[in-house]
C-alpha cells in the first residue's frame, strides 16, 4: 500500500512560493492502477520522484506500507533506505531515454536483479521479453530499437524483479497511436499478472480513463 | 560492485574514447615525469654525492683537534659518559690532497679498527660488535677496507695506474694499490698521515649518531626524491668541549644534489597534480555526458556510491594501464636526458629498465592508480556547487602562501607556491573568464561575439582543465624567467671572473717568476686554497693577492689587507653580515678576520672565503702547524693575440693537461649550466603537453553538448566552414583566458623562485629580470595548445551542425 499525504517540493520564484505539485493525498492498493492526470507543468513527474524517494519533499510525507513488514515512511528515510526501498519494490517505466545505451536489451533487463543481489538468470528475462513480444532483441543494443520496442523491454525490465509498484512516466508520450495503444496494453495487462500496483503519470485522457482512479493535478 | 555497470562503463569510455584516452595520455605524462625525475634524480645524486657516503651522520672536531682529542673523546665514550650515549661508532679520519701523475688526488685516511665500543684497539673484528660495517657503510659493496694495513691505498684502477707510472709510489713513499671503483683514494690512518706529510695530525673523529628521524627521511627521499632536502636529518647531539658537525654541513654537494633534485621533484608533483585534474576534469565531463542515464539509473536503485565505484573501476583500468606506458617512456626520456647532459654511464647507478626497482615501479603504479581515480571519487564533491567552500579554500590558500613565504624555508617556499596555483584555479581563471564575458561586446562579428560569450560561459564547466592549462603556462614563464634571470646573472658573473688569459692547474712547484719573460704576458696571479673552519662550520679557504683589480672581480671596490670576502652560501648559511669578525680556524690556529664583502658565487655549492694572502702568516702559530695549502692555480693574463702562442709554450713546459684556456673554461660552465636546467625545461614541456591534453578533453566534451546549438545554427544558414570557425574560435577564447591568467602567475612563480626558493636551496640570490621572451614564447605555446587542442572538436562540431 501506498500512501501519499500532501507531499510537495517548494520551488522559490522571486517573492513567490510555488508548491509542486498542489495538495494531493492519495493511497494504491497492491493490483490498482492509479492515474496521476494533468498537463504539462502540473507536478506530475514531480510527484513520482517523490513517491520513488529520488527527490524529498518539503512539506507532507510518502508512506509504504508492505505486507509482513513495518511500514516505511519514504519522505523522512535515509537516502541509504531510499535507495534500498526503491531497489525493492518500485519499477520505473520512463518517457524518454528508457534503457541503459551500453547494455543490450537482455542485460537492462536483467539489471533489476543484479542490484537487488538476486540471480542474474536469463532465462527469467528472456521469459519477461517474450511475453511482451520482444525476445528476439535480446541481444542487440537500445539503439537499434524502435521507440515501442524501447518501452516494451523497458516493461520488462521494471517488472522483472517482481516490484510492488510500477511508476509509469507518460510511457507513451513518444510513441505513435498504434504504438501507444499497444503498449498500455501490454503495461496494464503485465501489471495485473504481476499482482502489482501501477501508477502512472499522463497527460493523456485516454490513458486516464483506464485507470481505476484518476489523481487530478493541476 | 555491480558487474553489469562495470560492462555498462566500460562500453561507455569504448564508444567515447576522447575522455578515458586524455585520462591515459595524463597519467601516462605524469607518471612518465616521476620515473624520469627519479631516475635522472638518482644519477645527479651519484655524481655530486661525496665519494665516501660513510655511515656516519656526524663530524667531531675542535679548535685544536688532535690524537690526544680522540683518545680522550674514545676513553670517555668507553667509559659510558652520559653526553655521548646516543653515539654508536666512532672513527677517527685525516683528509687531504696528494699529487699523483700531476694531478692532486682526494685521500682519506681512518682507522678502521677503532669502531667498537667494547673492545680495545686491534682487538677484534670491527664489524662484528658495532653494527657499523666499514666494509658495508664506509664504502659499500666492496669490503675491500678490511684489507687496509699499513702502505697500502684503495684506489681507482686510473690512479692506480699513474701511480705504478710514478714507481709505486706517492709522495716518494711506496705503496701498494688495490684497484677499487672509487673517486677517493682510502688509506689506513698512519699510512694517510705519512702520505700527506701530517703525522700525529687528525681532521676529525666521525661518529654514527641513532636517529629515528634519518630512517623515516630516507623512506620520504626514495618516495619523493628531494622532498626531504630542506628538512634536518639529524638531531645533533652536544658533546662538551666539541664542535658537532651534521655529515650534510661538511658535504655541500649532496645539499646541492638536494636542492636540485627537490626542485624537479617538485615539478614531477606539478605534473601528477595536472594530471589529476584531467582525471577530475574528464570524470566531470563523463558524469555530466551521462547525467540522464544515471538519473535512470538512481531510479532503478542504483546507490551514487555504487556509480562512482563504478566508474572508479574504469579510472583504476586507465590508471595501471597509463602508468605502464608513463613507467616504459619515463625509462626512454631518463636515458635520452642522462646521455644528453653527459651524466649517464659513469655516475648513472644503471641506465634502462635494469635501473627501475620496485620503489619506482610501486611509485609510479600508486602515483598513477591514485590520480585517475581521485577524479571519480570527488567528482560529486565537486566545488562547483559549493561555492562558499572554494571561498574558503581561496583564503586558506592565499594565507598558506603568505605564511609560507614569510618562513622563507625552502619546504615553505614552495608550499606557498602550490598554495598560490590553488588561488590560481580557484579564483583567478573564474574572474579572467568574467573580463572576456565583459570584453565579447567588444567583437566586431556575431560569431566572434557568440563565441566569446560562450568561452565565458563555459570557463567554469571546464575551470580545472583551463586551471591546468594556466598553471603549465605559467610554471613554464616562471621557469623561465628564473633560468634566464640566472643566466643573466651567471654570465655577467663569469665576465668579471673570467678575464682573457690561461690558466695553468696544480701549481704547487710553479715559481711565478720564472713566467715574467713569456711574450705578450700582462699580469700573473696565484691562487692557493686550504680548509678552514669558522665557528659554525667548514668553510673553503682561497688566498690570491687581493688587490682592486682581484676584488672588483667580486664586486668589490678598492684593494683588501686585512679583511676577506664571504661567498652568498657562507654569508646565508652561517649568518654572518659585512663588518662581522669571524674567527677562521686552520691547523689550530684561530685569527679573527673581519668580513668586507659578500659576493655572488653562482654554481659553488660550499661555503667559500677569500683572504688575501698577506694574511697567510697569522696561521702560524700557536697550533699544530701551517695550513695545509694546495696552490692550484696560476692565472695568466694576456693581450688576446698572445694567448694561442702562450697556450703553446706554457703547455710545452707544464704539459697540455695543466693549461686551459678560459674562454674555454668559460663556454664549459656555460655548457654545464644550461645541461643543469635541461631537465627542468623538458619537465616543464612534458607539463604543457599534459594540460594540453587535458583542455583537449574537456572541449571535446563541451562541444559535443552543443550539438543542437550548432544544428540550430546549421538551419539557418551557418556553414560548416562558419561553425569550425565558431568554435574554434570560442577554444582560442578559452586559451586565451587559461594565458591572461597564467602570465601573473608566471611572474610571481618567477618572483618567489628567485626571492625564495633559490636562496633557500643554493643560497644564492637572483635579480629577477622580466625577459620579454621569456614570457611571450610559452604564453604563445599555450595557446598554441589550446588552438590544437580546440581545433579537432572544433572540426567534429561542425560536422554535428550539418547532421
Amino acid at each position: 500500500m501506498l500512501r501519499v499525504l500532501g507531499a510537495a517540493k517548494r520551488f522559490e520564484d522571486g517573492d513567490t512560493v510555488r508548491r509542486v505539485p498542489g495538495a494531493v493525498e492519495f493511497d494504491l492498493a497492491p493490483g490498482r492502477v492509479a492515474a496521476l492526470w494533468g498537463p504539462s507543468g502540473s507536478g506530475k513527474s514531480t510527484l513520482l520522484n517523490l513517491v520513488a524517494g529520488v527527490l524529498v519533499p518539503d512539506e507532507g510525507e510518502v508512506r509504504f506500507e508492505a505486507s509482513g513488514e513495518d511500514p516505511f515512511l519514504v519522505s523522512a528515510a535515509s537516502e541509504r533506505q531510499r535507495v534500498r526501498y526503491r531497489r525493492r519494490h518500485l519499477g520505473f517505466v520512463f518517457q524518454f531515454f528508457n534503457l541503459v545505451p551500453t547494455l543490450t536489451v537482455v542485460e537492462n533487463v536483467l539489471l533489476p536483479l543484479e542490484l537487488n543481489r538476486r540471480p542474474t538468470d536469463r532465462q527469467v528475462a528472456l521469459a519477461r521479453l517474450d511475453a511482451l513480444g520482444v525476445a528476439e532483441c535480446a541481444e542487440r543494443f537500445p539503439a537499434t530499437l524502435s521507440g515501442g520496442e524501447q518501452q516494451r523491454v523497458a516493461i520488462a525490465r521494471a517488472l522483472v524483479h517482481e516490484p510492488a509498484i510500477v511508476l509509469a512516466d507518460e510511457p507513451t508520450g513518444n510513441l505513435d497511436a498504434a504504438n501507444a495503444a499497444r503498449v498500455t496494453d501490454l503495461l496494464w495487462q503485465a501489471a495485473a499478472n504481476a499482482g502489482c500496483a501501477l501508477l502512472v503519470a499522463t497527460h493523456s485522457q485516454r490513458i486516464a480513463e483506464r485507470a481505476d482512479d484518476v489523481i487530478p493535478l493541476a | 560492485m555491480i558487474p553489469l555497470l562495470v560492462k555498462s562503463q566500460l562500453r561507455f569510455a569504448v564508444r567515447h574514447p576522447v575522455g578515458p584516452a586524455a585520462s591515459f595520455v595524463g597519467v601516462a605524462l605524469a607518471v612518465l615525469a616521476i620515473v624520469t625525475v627519479h631516475l635522472v634524480s638518482q644519477s645527479i645524486r651519484a655524481g655530486l654525492e661525496d665519494p665516501v657516503v660513510g655511515g656516519h651522520t656526524h663530524i667531531v672536531s675542535g679548535d685544536t683537534f688532535g690524537e690526544v682529542d680522540y683518545f680522550e673523546l674514545r676513553r670517555r665514550w668507553r667509559s659510558g659518559d652520559d653526553s655521548l650515549d646516543g653515539i654508536q661508532a666512532m672513527l677517527p679520519m685525516i683528509e687531504g690532497f696528494v699529487s699523483i701523475g700531476g694531478q692532486p688526488r682526494r685521500i682519506i685516511g681512518f682507522d678502521p679498527l677503532a669502531v667498537c665500543r667494547s673492545c680495545g684497539v686491534g682487538e677484534d673484528d670491527p664489524g662484528s660488535t658495532t653494527g657499523w660495517r666499514p666494509d658495508g657503510d664506509l664504502y659499500p659493496g666492496t669490503g675491500l677496507d678490511r684489507y687496509l694495513v699499513d702502505d697500502v691505498v684503495i684506489a681507482s684502477p686510473e690512479t692506480a695506474a699513474d701511480v705504478e707510472a710514478d714507481g709505486s709510489t706517492i709522495a716518494g713513499i711506496p705503496v701498494a694499490v688495490i684497484e677499487s671503483d672509487t673517486g677517493v683514494m682510502l688509506a689506513d690512518l698512519p699510512t694517510a698521515q705519512r702520505l700527506l706529510g701530517r703525522q700525529g695530525q687528525l681532521d676529525a673523529v666521525w661518529i654514527s649518531a641513532a636517529s629515528a628521524r634519518l630512517t623515516f627521511l630516507d623512506r620520504l627521499d626514495e618516495l619523493l626524491p628531494g622532498i626531504a632536502a630542506s628538512l634536518p636529518r639529524y638531531a645533533d647531539p652536544v658533546i662538551d668541549g666539541y664542535t658537532v658537525t651534521a655529515k650534510d654541513v661538511w658535504n655541500p654537494s649532496r645539499r646541492f644534489a638536494d636542492a636540485i633534485v627537490f626542485n624537479l621533484g617538485m615539478l614531477s608533483l606539478l605534473c601528477l597534480l595536472m594530471a589529476a585534474f584531467i582525471a577530475f576534469q574528464a570524470s566531470v565531463s563523463n558524469a555530466a555526458r551521462r547525467r540522464t542515464e544515471h538519473q535512470r539509473l538512481l531510479a532503478l536503485g542504483a546507490s551514487p556510491g555504487i556509480l562512482q565505484l563504478t566508474a572508479c573501476t574504469e579510472g583504476l583500468i586507465i590508471g595501471a594501464l597509463g602508468s605502464v606506458a608513463g613507467l616504459a617512456l619515463g625509462t626512454l626520456l631518463a636515458d635520452a636526458l642522462l646521455q644528453s647532459a653527459g651524466v649517464g654511464a659513469a655516475a648513472s647507478p644503471g641506465s634502462g629498465m635494469a635501473s627501475l626497482d620496485a620503489w619506482i615501479v610501486g611509485k609510479a603504479l600508486v602515483g598513477g592508480l591514485l590520480v585517475s581515480a581521485l577524479g571519480p571519487l570527488v567528482v560529486r564533491s565537486s566545488p562547483h556547487s559549493r561555492p562558499r567552500l572554494r571561498v574558503g579554500v581561496g583564503l586558506l590558500a592565499a594565507v598558506v602562501a603568505i605564511g609560507g613565504l614569510a618562513n622563507g624555508s625552502l619546504g615553505a617556499a614552495f608550499v606557498a607556491l602550490f598554495a598560490i596555483i590553488l588561488v590560481q584555479v580557484v579564483h583567478v581563471v573564474p574572474l579572467a573568464g568574467a573580463a572576456v564575458r565583459h570584453l565579447a561586446a567588444l567583437g566586431r562579428s556575431l560569431t566572434a561575439r557568440s563565441g566569446l560569450r560562450a568561452a565565458a560561459e563555459r570557463s567554469g564547466e571546464i575551470r580545472l582543465a583551463l586551471g591546468a592549462l594556466s598553471i603549465a603556462v605559467a610554471v613554464a614563464i616562471g621557469m623561465d624567467l628564473m633560468v634566464e634571470s640566472l643566466r643573466r646573472d651567471f654570465t655577467a658573473m663569469l665576465d668579471v671572473r673570467l678575464w682573457e688569459g690561461i690558466n695553468l692547474s696544480d701549481a704547487d712547484d710553479v715559481d711565478i717568476t720564472t713566467l715574467a719573460d713569456l711574450p705578450g704576458l700582462r699580469q700573473v696571479r696565484r691562487y692557493g686554497d686550504f680548509r678552514a673552519r669558522l665557528e659554525q662550520g667548514p668553510v673553503d679557504v682561497r688566498v690570491a693577492r687581493l688587490d682592486a683589480a682581484e676584488t672588483a672581480r667580486y664586486g668589490f671596490e678598492g684593494p683588501l689587507e686585512e679583511r676577506g670576502m664571504l661567498n652568498e652560501v657562507a654569508a646565508r648559511r652561517f649568518g654572518i653580515e659585512v663588518g662581522d669578525t669571524v674567527t677562521v680556524t686552520a691547523a689550530g690556529n684561530p685569527v679573527d678576520i673581519p668580513v668586507a664583502h659578500v659576493f655572488r658565487d653562482f654554481g659553488a655549492p660550499a661555503p667559500r672565503m677569500i683572504l688575501p694572502a698577506v694574511l697567510l702568516g697569522s696561521f702560524e702559530g700557536t697550533g699544530t702547524g701551517s695550513p695545509a695549502i694546495r696552490w692550484h692555480r696560476v692565472s695568466i693574463l694576456a693581450a688576446p693575440e698572445a694567448i694561442p702562442r702562450l697556450t703553446a709554450v706554457l703547455s710545452e713546459r707544464f704539459g697540455a693537461n695543466r693549461v686551459s684556456n678560459r674562454s674555454a673554461v668559460r663556454e664549459l660552465a656555460m655548457a654545464v649550466f644550461d645541461r643543469t636546467f635541461a631537465v627542468s625545461r623538458s619537465l616543464t614541456t612534458v607539463a604543457l603537453l599534459v594540460a594540453a591534453v587535458g583542455l583537449y578533453a574537456a572541449l571535446t566534451a563541451l562541444q559535443a553538448g552543443r550539438a543542437p546549438e550548432f544544428r540550430l545554427l546549421s538551419a539557418v544558414g551557418h556553414s560548416r566552414a562558419g561553425l569550425w570557425r565558431l568554435a574554434l574560435s570560442e577554444a582560442v577564447a578559452l586559451g586565451g583566458i587559461a594565458v591572461f591568467a597564467a602570465v601573473p602567475l608566471g611572474i610571481v612563480m618567477a618572483w618567489v623562485l628567485c626571492d625564495f626558493v633559490n636562496p633557500a636551496a643554493f643560497g644564492w640570490t637572483i635579480d629577477l629580470q622580466v625577459v620579454p621572451s621569456s614570457v611571450v614564447v610559452p604564453a604563445l605555446v599555450g595557446l598554441a595548445g589550446a588552438v590544437a587542442a580546440g581545433a579537432f572538436p572544433a572540426y567534429r562540431a561542425s560536422f554535428r551542425g550539418q547532421a
